[in-house]
């Protein structure tokens, strides 16, 4: 029998109950788990107790809970702050710094992928600078990576062009990197105003599938048929079947990040079984 | 429409803040609006009106797990971060505090983003609401 994919939630979906405090993040996991989550991703700044200085007794505790339900913590989401200094930008010795403390923690949490996102800055300007800065900062925690058999991925997000972190893949060339793509690359609609859409052809999806390590199954909106109206899901599923990617697709609704109220437990469950539907 | 998030609930507290017996300012919550946590270095100010009226921004404070800090002096607190979801509040040095009853407190969090540029400018959270003072 082939390899298929699995089944994954990030727990980002549940932002809308978690903001208000209606729902912990272990409800939110718990939950994820009941509707058929067979493995769990985090978002550093949303979901680390105590953020950004978790002890190892918070760490452990979660990771506990997560393992206590039958699954694992299997994508670690995290941000590497450019910006946190109000007069300056981060240092690229800075930015290695975070990396190394989020690569930590992601063992301590006994997760296998590492996602930090690297957003936009007026001092990389251009494809080159782009990659420059990735590879500089990527060479610095290989040896951690490898070391704890951690693969760290590189999102392809929109509006990034699959190409060049196709590129920035190939170049490193490394078995502990890969690459994350997210839906929002093959948006068709915009949902939000916010919502950036990549509507890039779907062969380009293809193209990043042997690099591929993680996959960000992005929502914005569903229909009263449980389609996904911003997003082609079936297309893009059929090509990781078809690829015999056997990692997890993590679903990840974002209708709620402008401050949109929604009931994220029937919106969890409608994203899973759409995933599941198409695999 | 994350301002909506900003007032988790419309109390005003008068409050003895020196503890001398004398009321000399009122406080009230307010939400983390970002969709993330974020440093108290990204907030940029805390801009309020209270029946029209604007306060000035060296006598408010926030207050964030107990810790008092002066909204001007935000911009260098990198170490103390706003979690996702969390309630903290505000708390303006005022004689006598505000009287009984309802008064209109208009509200504006201004913050940068610390994760680097979004490409949708600088986060704005401008709301209103009517408060009761308890």
């Amino acid at each position: 029998m082939s390899p298929k994919p699995k089944v994954a939630m990030s727990i980002y979906s549940y932002g809308a109950d978690i903001r208000r405090r209606r729902m912990t993040v272990e409800d939110a996991i718990e939950h994820a788990v009941s509707i058929g989550a067979e493995g769990i991703e985090l978002v550093d700044k949303q979901h680390i107790p105590n953020y950004p200085y978790p002890s190892v007794y918070d760490l452990r505790k979660l990771r506990d809970y997560i393992e206590s339900l039958g699954v694992k913590m299997v994508c670690y989401s995290t941000y590497v702050d450019r910006a946190i200094l109000s007069d300056r930008e981060a240092t690229i010795g800075e930015m290695v710094k975070m990396m190394h403390e989020q690569i930590a923690v992601a063992d301590v949490l006994g997760v296998k992928v590492y996602r930090p996102a690297i957003l936009p800055s007026a001092r990389v300007q251009g494809e080159n600078a782009f990659i420059k800065e990735r590879i500089e900062l990527i060479k610095e925690v290989l040896p951690d990576l490898r070391k704890y058999n951690i693969k760290l991925g590189m999102e392809i997000h929109a509006p990034m062009q699959p190409e060049l972190l196709l590129r920035l893949a190939k170049k490193v060339n490394d078995k502990s990197f890969g690459l994350i793509p997210d839906f929002s690359v093959w948006a068709t609609k915009q949902a939000l105003d916010t919502h950036i859409i990549g509507k890039a052809p779907l062969e380009s999806f293809k193209a990043v599938m042997p690099y591929t390590i993680h996959v960000h199954a992005k929502a914005h909106m569903f229909n009263e048929k449980g389609e996904e109206l911003t997003h082609p899901y079936k297309e893009l599923i059929t090509i990781l079947k078809e690829s015999g990617y056997d990692g997890y697709i993590s679903a990840e609704f974002e209708g709620w990040w402008e401050g949109e109220d929604y009931d994220s437990k029937r919106v969890a469950e409608t994203h899973i079984n759409l995933i599941k539907r198409y695999l | 429409m994350a301002d909506r998030l900003l007032l988790p609930d419309r109390i005003i507290r008068n409050m003895d803040v020196n503890k001398d017996g004398e009321i000399d300012g009122f406080q009230f919550n307010i939400c983390n609006p970002f969709y993330t946590a974020e440093p108290v270095s990204s907030i940029r100010s805390i801009q309020l009106k209270i029946d029209g009226d604007e306060v000035d921004t060296e006598k408010t404070s926030l207050i964030i797990r107990n810790q008092r800090i002066k909204i001007k002096d935000a911009p260098t607190v990198y170490e103390t971060w706003w979690r996702f979801g969390e309630v903290s509040s505000v708390l303006v040095e005022k004689p006598g505090g505000l009287t009984l009853g309802k008064h209109q407190l208009e509200i504006n969090v201004r913050m940068r983003t610390s994760s680097g540029n979004y490409g949708f400018g600088e986060p704005e959270f401008p709301t209103k609401a009517i408060m009761e003072v308890e």
